[in-house]
């Protein structure tokens, strides 16, 4: 017998799921063992035949490829479940899905960037009892919280494709500037003898930040510092073991930045640069390097057909520090309507969508970098365009742990925004890192005090 | 009236064409400089919509293409359904108009002669609202009101917009109102007419012209507003209003706009609304001259 | 005075209670048919006022009541008293998008009104081609702003930017200017573009008010000599000065209100910079880096309101201060007494 956890409304799921997390481990492995074994049930009464799923995707790579999968899907499953397929614009994708949401006007299947967050929430459907154990298997350990995508027990959004980072180069670049394009820099001291050598011999400029693109710290400031201690949490280098945020170890990120600020190094415009036209400008050969995530090979190569060589490299650590992991990120997670109209319908059309037939049409495509295990053997990565071999999981590629960042009630400047001011600026570095770490550790105090957050998931 | 200087005679006249013919001259200058600066984005946005994405990017020094492509056109216009969004547009704009017209002009008449109870509490909080930014604040609050109407649709984007619009237009029509003369109103009321009678026969064709000025800045604001209809439509993208199926264009899933699209739809949003201008444009000037709106 | 008020009007044969005259004491203004009329003519207001009432009175008492609250979009708001204004004064940042803010707007309304001025005196000319140029001016205040906002970046791209591609060639560059890089620079943008979208729709309002300036006035001051800018000073600028004062009533509330331009154009860059409180506040809605805080914003956006109906009574103030004192003011104030005692 399954649990019907998921027919709870939605604030007693919540709880349920906190006072589960709390119970001992036994019955906790008891529990898994049993509903393991459990295939998707309808809920009593409640037929699949003939349901009308609306399904919502972000405009973007896969949107064309999965739009006309899930067409197909809905013209011909033998179930007769009709799809009404819904495009959103990006930017403000996460907004708009929060409101509708929250106004009860969401969709049944949905793109869930943030999943942590809507879980909270209450918005997500607690997926494991209601997902095939066969799609279940094909996916592993990664619907195995705690992270973005699962609590402790439970997970509520199917993530598709992941996101390696790494240091996105050109080589035709190296090689005119002198340099080894097969040995490019692992420490931020190397990036710099490499920029002063670019920009001797040749126009390009070495390094690409796009400061005005919001989530730029994320990508390129977390991850150099997040490589150096498996203990830190993303984004905002919040310690899991020590509990607290530690800003310190952003100097050595913000001085390189800063310094490549001030010889003119960066694309310039950096404060004015989002993240499309820096891409742009490197698929052009203008720019030489950029920390990068898997997302943009996809970019570079085909939305701004690049003609140039161009290579990845495991993200540079500070000087004298080690890299001890290289973080990655889940991407393109789906999820299902708490309150959605047909449960058991929706679920079948995530299943559709998680299913093997379009992650291997995506991956194929070299659009994704399948997260299901089964997909991802089967690609053939000699005969994909490169760089993607490059951005491959390897050894080391660790899904990146959440801090509580999203739950925080901050007030005045994030760590991004200061981290920009000071790039661009001359205020004293140290000072400021101290003044924003007090308010985030404060905010993580308050917010633990008066119940906002449950620590256990953010630390140890 | 005695002037500080002294009386001088007329100047002879063609010095006097002379230094008015220069004057004509400079002026036109510096309307045309001023009118080129202005024209500037438009013309630039017009040649860049023709422009694949990547010269979009690399190339915006060059006002010309390259590449001239009218893919983003097709693109813009099968993609974001724009015949669809077209005609919703229509519809919101007409709805907006048409009922911002009857209550501007309704209330411009009875709190301009007075006839309301607490027509000076109204007024003071009308112009209290405009203070405040009725923006993303209150996005939320609108829509749960609409959605409880059951109205959380088309119907409900006319009535939101048009609260957003009624401070100002009443405004308008209030200051054209304390320009008219009684003695019509009076006469109609002599003639037996109540209330309803007078406004329906002479007051609101005495209002015309500002109700035509009313209802050209109704059209450009409906036209071009973003916010509601985005939100009334989360969940109907086939209600969506074209400036909202252009922004929706955009995919920056893996962080990339799709600026070729927008710059596409920005033209085909602009020409109708800039085509009823120029049809319109004497109408408009004329409501607010003939108003003479004063303080 | 309504015309309610005059004396005495009779409503048609057969009314009963019909035409009193009005009472020395007024005491019976509303007696019979006209109470009957103002309540018509209430509901009827009233049925008018719904869709304001509704969609604007009522979601501005939502945000004000939230803004003592704490709210996260998860659960239920917690009132916290104004715990949220409290934070608001320490919270530094803030009080720069307020700054912000106050540049933004004096830069526009400096820069705007004189221009508006000026081109609505030249239009006035009335040569060939006005209502062209009228067109042509009215046109960024049609468009959204939200879409040029989009082409002015691009415009003013430091690389391949075209507008320093024109300076260059002009030669007024000599090297290619981060326009959006620095906040100098990036608030001197935000200006102009403002300006740029605002001053077409205020030339249009004073050249309504230079129409209504009667022709004579101008023709004996030039049969007395006076020159054109003498008489600009003496007869334009004081008739003008009720249109003046609605025009920068408007654009100084309008300004503070900038959201859509700062958004697409530089979204408060560089570094928060060109930051304006609606901007400032929108993040505490919307952000994936802090956690959403709807109090803490409707608190914002409450004292935001509340500086620009400060900063708008000032202006008035003073603008009612300044015509006390001039002379022309006094026969204004006549002319208008005697307007409203008719």
């Amino acid at each position: 017998m399954c649990p019907a956890a998921s027919h709870l409304p939605r604030r007693e799921s919540r709880m349920r799921g906190r006072l589960t997390r709390t119970a001992t481990a036994i019955p906790l492995a008891t529990l898994l063992l049993v509903t393991a074994g459990c295939a998707p049930s309808e809920k009593p009464g409640e037929s699949v035949e003939g349901a009308e799923v609306t399904v919502w995707l972000q405009n973007g790579g896969t949107f064309e490829a999965t739009q006309a999968y899930l067409e197909d899907w809905s013209a011909n499953n033998p179930d007769g479940i009709q799809v009404k397929i819904t495009a959103h614009a990006s930017d403000s994708y996460a907004e708009t899905l929060q409101l509708a949401l929250r106004t009860g006007k969401g969709p049944d299947v949905f793109e869930s960037p943030g999943p942590d967050k809507l879980n909270d929430a209450g918005y997500l459907l607690q997926l494991k009892e209601w997902l095939s154990a066969e799609t279940q298997e094909a996916f592993g350990e990664v619907l195995v919280g705690p992270n973005p995508v699962a609590t402790a027990d439970d997970f509520y959004a199917i993530p598709l494709s992941t996101n390696t980072i790494r240091l996105a180069y050109n080589k035709d670049l190296f090689t005119e500037a002198g340099l080894d394009p097969e040995a490019p820099p692992s420490t931020l001291g190397e990036v710099k003898e490499a920029c002063a050598a670019i920009a001797d011999t040749t126009d390009a400029y070495c390094y690409g930040l796009p400061l005005k693109w919001t989530a730029w710290a994320n990508w390129q400031a977390d991850p150099i510092v997040q490589n150096t201690d498996a203990d830190l949490s993303h984004p905002a280098a919040f310690n899991r073991a020590t509990e607290r945020f530690e800003f310190d170890r952003f100097v050595p990120v913000v001085e390189f930045y800063r310094e490549l600020a001030q010889k003119e190094w960066l694309y310039p415009g950096a404060t004015s640069l989002d993240n499309d036209t820096m891409r742009a400008a490197f698929a052009n050969g203008e720019i030489a390097m950029f920390v990068s995530a898997a997302w943009d090979v996809a970019t570079v190569n085909d939305n701004y057909a690049s003609t140039i060589d161009w290579a990845a490299a495991p993200v540079p650590v500070p000087d004298g520090e080690q890299s001890v992991r290289a973080i990655m990120n889940i991407g393109k997670p789906y999820s299902v309507n708490a309150d959605a109209g047909n449960t058991a319908a929706a679920v079948k059309v995530l299943e559709a969508i998680a299913g093997p037939d379009l992650q291997e049409e995506l991956a194929q495509a070299g659009s994704t970098f399948p997260l299901r295990l089964d997909t991802a053997a089967s690609i053939d990565i000699e005969s994909m365009v490169k760089p993607y071999e490059d951005y491959v999981i390897a050894d080391g590629d660790v899904q990146r742990q959440t801090s509580p960042v999203q739950s925080l009630e901050l007030q005045g400047e994030t760590y991004d925004q200061v981290i920009a001011r000071l790039v661009i600026g001359n205020d004293d570095i140290a000072s400021a890192l101290k003044e924003a770490e007090d308010r985030y550790n404060a905010a993580w105090k308050s917010a633990v005090d008066s119940g906002l957050v449950d620590p256990t998931q953010f630390v140890y | 009236m005695t002037s500080r200087t002294s009386v001088k005679r007329r100047r002879a006249p063609q010095s006097y064409r002379l230094r008015r013919t220069l004057g004509d001259w400079a002026t036109r200058a510096v309307l045309t400089a001023v009118g080129a600066a202005v024209l500037f984005p438009f013309v630039y946005a017009f040649f860049a919509s023709f422009k694949p994405l990547p010269e979009i990017l690399s190339s915006g020094a060059r006002l010309l293409p390259q590449e001239w492509t009218l893919d983003n056109y097709f693109r813009a216009w099968e993609q974001a359904g724009f015949a669809q969004y077209f005609q919703n547009s229509l519809i919101v704009v007409l709805g907006v108009t048409v009922f911002d017209v009857v209550i501007a002009s309704l209330l411009g008449y009875l709190l301009g002669r007075n006839l309301m109870p607490f027509g000076r509490t109204i007024q003071g909080v009308m112009a209290a609202t405009l203070f405040v930014g009725l923006g993303t604040a209150t996005l939320y609050p609108r829509f749960v009101i609409a959605s409880a109407l059951g109205i959380d649709n088309l119907v409900g984007v006319i009535l939101v917009e048009v609260s957003g619009l009624t401070v100002i237009h009443v405004f308008l029509t209030r200051a054209f109102v304390s320009t008219l003369p009684m003695e019509l109103e009076e006469a109609a009321r002599v003639d037996g007419n109540g209330l309803i009678g007078t406004y329906r026969h002479i007051v609101f064709p005495l209002l015309r012209p500002i109700l035509f000025t009313v209802a050209i800045l109704a059209f450009e604001s409906a036209w071009n507003n973003f916010q509601i209809p985005y939100v009334f439509t989360l969940a109907s993208p086939e209600l969506r209003t074209l400036v909202v199926g252009v922004f929706a264009l955009r995919s920056t899933e893996d962080g990339s706009q799709a600026y070729d699209l927008m710059l596409a739809g920005a033209m085909l949003i602009i020409i109708p609304v800039t085509i009823v201008f120029l049809l319109f444009q004497k109408h408009f000037i004329a409501g607010m001259t003939e108003g003479s709106v004063k303080g | 005075m309504t015309v309610l008020d005059r004396a005495p009007l009779t409503r048609g044969a057969g009314t009963p209670g019909g035409a009193e005259p009005k009472s020395p004491a007024g005491r019976h203004r509303f007696d019979g048919w006209r109470r009957r009329e103002r309540r018509l003519a209430g509901t009827i207001g009233f049925v008018a006022l719904i869709p304001f009432v509704l969609f604007a009175l009522v979601p501005v008492a939502y945000v004000v009541v939230l803004s003592f609250m704490r709210y996260n979009g998860v659960g239920d708001p917690t009132w916290v008293g104004i715990h949220n204004y409290a934070l608001a004064f320490a919270d530094s940042s803030w009080w720069s998008s307020v700054t912000n803010t106050l540049v933004l707007a004096g830069g526009s309304i400096i820069i705007e009104l004189p221009l508006a001025l000026l081109l609505a005196v030249l239009l006035n000319r009335a040569l060939r081609w006005t209502s062209g140029f009228r067109t042509v001016f009215f046109l960024p205040h049609i468009v959204s702003i939200a879409v040029m906002g989009v082409v002015f970046f691009f415009i003013l791209r430091p690389v391949d930017g075209i507008l320093n591609g024109i300076l260059r060639g002009m030669g007024v560059l000599s090297a290619d200017v981060d326009w959006l890089g620095s906040g100098p620079t990036a608030m001197l943008s935000l200006i102009l573009v403002s300006v740029w979208s605002g001053f077409g729709i205020n030339t249009i309002f004073f050249l309504v008010g230079l129409q209504t300036i009667p022709h004579d006035v101008y023709e004996s001051a030039s049969l007395d000599g006076a020159s054109g800018w003498q008489q600009f000073r003496a007869i334009t600028l004081p008739m003008l000065t009720p249109v003046m004062r609605i025009v920068v009533m408007l654009s100084i509330v309008f300004s503070l209100r900038s959201f859509d331009l700062v958004k697409t154009l530089t979204n408060g860059g560089p570094a928060g910079q060109t930051d304006v409180m609606f901007t400032y506040l929108f993040e505490y809605f919307f952000s994936l880096q802090r956690g959403s805080q709807y109090g803490y914003a409707s608190a914002l956006a409450v004292i935001a309101s509340v500086i620009i109906a400060v900063v708008s009574i000032i202006y008035l103030a003073m603008s009612r201060a300044n015509e006390q004192r001039s002379d022309f003011g006094d026969a204004r104030r006549r002319r208008r007494e005697e307007r409203n005692a008719r």
